[in-house]
């Protein structure tokens, strides 16, 4: 067994190395160290920035810091015990990774989700991108210097965060989302909670963009910032809200619909500037959007069951469960040995907050799952970073980390 | 500069508006009946426990922070011997809930657990159990099913019919 590697020898050959100034070069740049326990890197995100001055010339994330092993984990649960670990990924958009893992295992196991389930999954989806989008917008103002956004916005998030409570019960670690369905049906005033809620949001927004999008230090510091030509944002793999302001029309949930989203009518907004001020119109625009679609759920929300008709995966009725035998049974059966998923491998994608959040599940037939991947766009916009810093300024890496919007739980799993 | 003066003119206004804040100590916020915090174990109308220690809760945990051993008493129902819930593995998602058959373990609206010392997390079977019925009132696992125990003979439980007597030649 090879010796694990003594911490100078390790430092002499990480990969980091690479962020020291070029021979020759010493006397002019130097390397700058940026977190891991830095305000604006949105968590626990170390950057080795070698400068020239002010103007950098090379950025490297360093990640890990917040690494869990999740992925690893999934192998070892049941498929319905894998739900609540999805959450812990990204944590700011947890009702998507819900979503995005249970599509893909009822995609395996060809299941029929009834109407009233997809739409309530769509609902929950567009709270948790106007939930995640106001986490961005206030982080994103505070880090160029407006911090009276940042509690304006959390203002708003509370309530979304109270809705998640009042359906799911618990503020951020839902675990709403069931392979088959839903886990519960929503509390009786749940529908005129999220109506007046969503009534007063769009004011909500203008408000917001009434302090941030005429102001002109906001502009100064945004506008030609961070610059990400659409030909380099597809081939970084860079998706969501970046790849959209980069020019590039792609909406999975248009474009490559799932839980009945093709039902709902939404404008994609799109920007051709590419810099971190187009990135926040668009995301703006996004909510705006997303108030729409939770609108047209509200008004044409089906009823029916929110389960789907699967006796060997879904839970069975509880009143059905204390009457019935064989309810009993298959309850009995399901909570210790978990369901048999046919063998197969499936990718299934969804439009998270931040872009393309793609789990890839392989099943061997048993009631655990094989291999579960994340297919994280944190990951992949974490990339560009090299390319939309190279030649700025030190402060502008800041507003472009802001501006791409990242997550390090679901960068590190 | 236009802009300026609005956004200062705005946030003048915002003074004026209600208060959002609570402040947490002195003031409670309302949590809602579904808030998943710390777990109990429940008792049934009559005052016995409801846990018959099945053990899905613990083979449903996905932290495997529950503990218990099934034992039964002299009137023939199942109870377990100790029961414990290790709470700083606990996610509190709720599965456990989800899987009792007898509405025994449930979560409650309460989060301020925090300790000191760890080990103090640790809750045994007297910490959880309490002496109501918690959300579900009315539910006797123990007056409706078959299982034949002290001062209960088989068929006389809730909406159970007698025995067939097997030597009867009338059907």
């Amino acid at each position: 067994m090879p010796k694990a590697p003594e911490l100078a020898e390790f430092v002499e050959t990480s990969t980091l190395l690479k962020a020291r100034p070029e021979e020759g070069a010493k006397d002019r740049t130097m390397v700058l160290n940026m977190g891991p326990q830095h305000p604006s890197t949105h968590g626990v995100l170390r950057l080795v920035i070698e400068i020239d001055g002010e103007t950098v010339l090379k950025v490297v994330p360093d990640i890990g810091y917040l690494h869990t092993g999740i992925e690893k984990t999934c192998e070892a649960k049941f498929y319905q015990q894998v739900v609540p670990l999805t959450d812990r990924i990204d944590y700011l958009c947890p009702m998507t990774n819900n979503l995005a893992y249970c599509l893909a295992v009822e995609k395996l196991l060809q299941l029929e989700i009834p109407d009233r389930a997809q739409w309530l999954r769509v609902l929950l989806n567009e709270l948790t991108r106007l939930n995640s989008h106001l986490v961005w917008l206030g982080t994103h103002a505070m880090d160029i210097g407006a911090l009276t956004v940042f509690l304006y916005c959390f203002r708003e998030r509370e309530e979304i965060l109270r809705i998640f409570e009042h359906v799911s019960g618990q503020r951020m670690m839902t675990s709403y989302f069931r392979v088959g369905g839903l886990s519960l049906e929503p509390p009786i005033d749940f529908f005129d909670r999220v109506r007046r809620f969503i009534k007063v949001m769009p004011e909500k927004i203008d408000e917001y963009e009434n302090l941030l999008t005429g102001n002109p230090i906001f502009i100064n510091r945004l506008k030609g910032v961070g610059y990400l030509s659409p030909e380099d944002a597809i081939s970084l793999g860079v998706t969501g809200p970046p790849l959209r302001a980069s020019g590039v029309d792609w909406d999975l949930r248009r474009d490559m619909p799932y839980s009945s989203y093709e039902k709902f009518q939404f404008k994609v907004p799109v920007s051709n500037d590419g810099d971190v001020w187009a990135r926040y119109l668009v995301r703006i625009q996004e909510m705006r959007e997303s108030v729409k679609i939770v609108e047209q759920a509200l008004e044409g929300m089906p009823e029916g069951r929110i389960t789907a008709d699967a006796p060997k995966v879904v839970l069975p009725d509880r009143e059905k469960m204390k009457t019935q035998m064989e309810s009993l049974i298959y309850h009995f059966k399901i909570v210790t040995e978990g369901f048999t998923v046919p063998a197969g491998q499936v990718y299934q994608a969804v439009e998270s907050p931040r872009g393309e959040m793609g789990y890839y599940v392989v099943s061997d037939g048993t009631a655990k799952p094989y291999r579960v991947h994340m297919r994280n766009p944190s990951f992949a916009t974490l990339q560009a970073l090299q390319t939309m810093c190279a030649g700025r300024l030190i402060a502008d890496v800041v507003a472009v980390i802001g501006s791409i919007d990242i997550v390090l739980g679901e960068i590190d799993r | 500069m236009l802009s300026v003066i609005r956004t200062i003119w705005n946030v003048f206004l915002h003074s004026f508006r209600r208060r959002v804040t609570i402040q947490y100590p002195d003031e409670k916020p309302y949590l809602t009946p579904r808030t998943r915090g710390r777990i109990i174990l429940s008792r049934d109308p009559d005052g016995g426990e409801r846990c018959v220690a099945c053990h899905l809760c613990s083979a449903v945990c996905p932290v495997d922070c529950i503990a218990l051993q099934a034992t039964e008493d002299e009137n023939g129902r199942r109870y377990p011997e100790f029961f414990r819930i290790n709470f700083s593995r606990c996610i509190f998602c709720g599965l456990c809930e989800d899987a009792c058959p007898t509405y025994a373990i449930q979560l409650t609206p309460d989060f301020e657990m925090s300790e000191h010392n760890r080990q103090n997390l640790v809750y045994e079977k007297q910490d959880l159990l309490i002496s109501g019925p918690g959300k579900y009132t009315g539910y006797n696992f123990w007056r409706v099913s078959g299982v034949q125990i002290e001062g209960k003979d088989k068929g006389e439980a809730e909406n159970e019919a007698p025995p067939t007597d097997v030597y009867r030649l009338t059907p």
